[in-house]
């Protein structure tokens, strides 16, 4: 062989690698998972909140539900709020407070003949409340 | 180059290109024999007793009442509205018993004695928004109201207040007024007098609602609990 066919069978042979790579490439390129730089961390915590479950807990009632009727004079309210949140519980004939160590609380409400709008209030660590509102009817039969 | 070396370069790239060939998933061809017997009756079986499940929650759920004010009286039916959504109640005219709650008890009163404006609730099966009542209790509506004193009146005993929902209400203290204010240091609620109200203390207030009077923003006050602003300094 002279020396442009060897020339001719290399270059060959490297086109063909190239081409060869170019293709693996592209077929995989769908499998590829995206990596998502992160900051380090003393970046993060200037922008991202520390937060625990507590700090982020709403109000929530867990019983009555919303609109029961119900044929006894009292009733167990029972929610879960942020720990150490001040439960201001209030209806027309009874008004609780109490302060919640735990996210759950637990407080006994008397009611009236009829409807009870029954003001549920949580205070953690400023004075704007979350709040939710229900309404408990109480029927004797 | 001639002709022979163009060939065979050409003849090497497609040699160097090596397909890339994908592993196929084998796909399970589903079964075409008809279920057995035993797996129809062990399915019907299942069915049973998920029927008996959801029976036995249906008995065992709670009751739910609906209310709101009386906007129209027909033979049949009542239109009840509050917080924009409408109710229609159908009413029976041997099942439906009506009462009105006065105090402590609940007197029966016939279907004649309601009237438009007044504030009802409904007991009995729900359906979307219609309600086939059992029951029709006429009876107060209250409100609770939330927020923070702005403003201290000592010559007529008024207090203005800014609820969550960024709503000022006027509150008249009456003589009849339940007075209460969270002692911080107990935590426990006693009675306080009109002169330890001020300004940016929170407030959450019982008031009767005025059925006729829906842009009310005055009010008796029923009930009012002070949690002082020195509460959440400490």
């Amino acid at each position: 062989m002279n020396k442009e066919t060897i020339f001719a069978i290399g270059f060959g042979i490297l086109l063909g690698a190239v081409v060869g790579i170019v293709m693996l490439f592209q077929s995989n390129k769908a499998e590829q998972t995206k990596v998502i730089p992160v900051a380090p961390d003393s970046q993060a915590k200037q922008v991202v909140q520390k937060s625990t479950s507590n700090e982020t807990s709403p109000l929530t009632i867990v019983q009555p539900v919303q609109s029961q009727v119900v044929n006894v004079d009292e009733i167990v309210i029972k929610g879960k709020a942020q720990a150490n949140s001040l439960i201001v519980v209030q209806s027309p004939v009874a008004t609780q407070v109490v302060k919640s160590k735990t996210a759950d609380f637990s407080v006994t409400m008397s009611l009236a003949l009829g409807e009870n709008t029954i003001s549920i209030s949580a205070y953690g660590a400023n004075s704007t409340p979350q709040e939710q509102t229900l309404q408990v009817y109480y029927i004797e039969e | 180059m001639n002709k022979q070396i163009y060939i065979l370069i050409i003849f090497m790239m497609l040699l160097s290109i090596t397909p890339v060939v994908d592993a196929q998933t084998r796909v399970p061809t589903p079964r075409t024999a008809s279920p057995s017997a035993s797996v129809i009756d062990e399915e019907v079986d299942k069915l049973k007793e998920r029927v008996a499940e959801k029976v036995a929650e249906l008995k065992g759920s709670t009751q739910q009442a609906v209310s709101g004010m009386i906007t129209k009286i027909s033979d049949k039916t009542l239109t009840i509205a509050k917080d924009k959504k409408t109710n229609t109640v159908s009413l029976d005219e041997t099942l439906t018993k009506y009462y009105s709650i006065q105090g402590t008890a609940a007197r029966e009163i016939k279907k004649a004695d309601l009237a438009a404006n007044d504030y009802v609730f409904v007991i009995g099966p729900q359906i979307d928004n219609t309600v086939t009542a059992n029951q029709v209790y006429r009876d107060q509506r209250y409100l609770t109201l939330t927020g923070k004193i702005t403003q201290v009146n000592a010559d007529d005993y008024t207090v203005t207040i800014v609820t969550l929902e960024k709503n000022q209400y006027t509150l008249d203290l009456q003589t009849r007024s339940q007075q209460l204010i969270l002692n911080i240091e107990t935590l426990e609620t006693e009675k306080v007098g009109f002169s330890k109200f001020k300004e940016g203390d929170s407030v959450h207030v019982i008031v009767k609602k005025d059925n006729a009077n829906d842009a009310q923003t005055r009010y008796d006050v029923e009930k009012i609990l002070i949690i002082p602003n020195e509460y959440f300094l400490q």
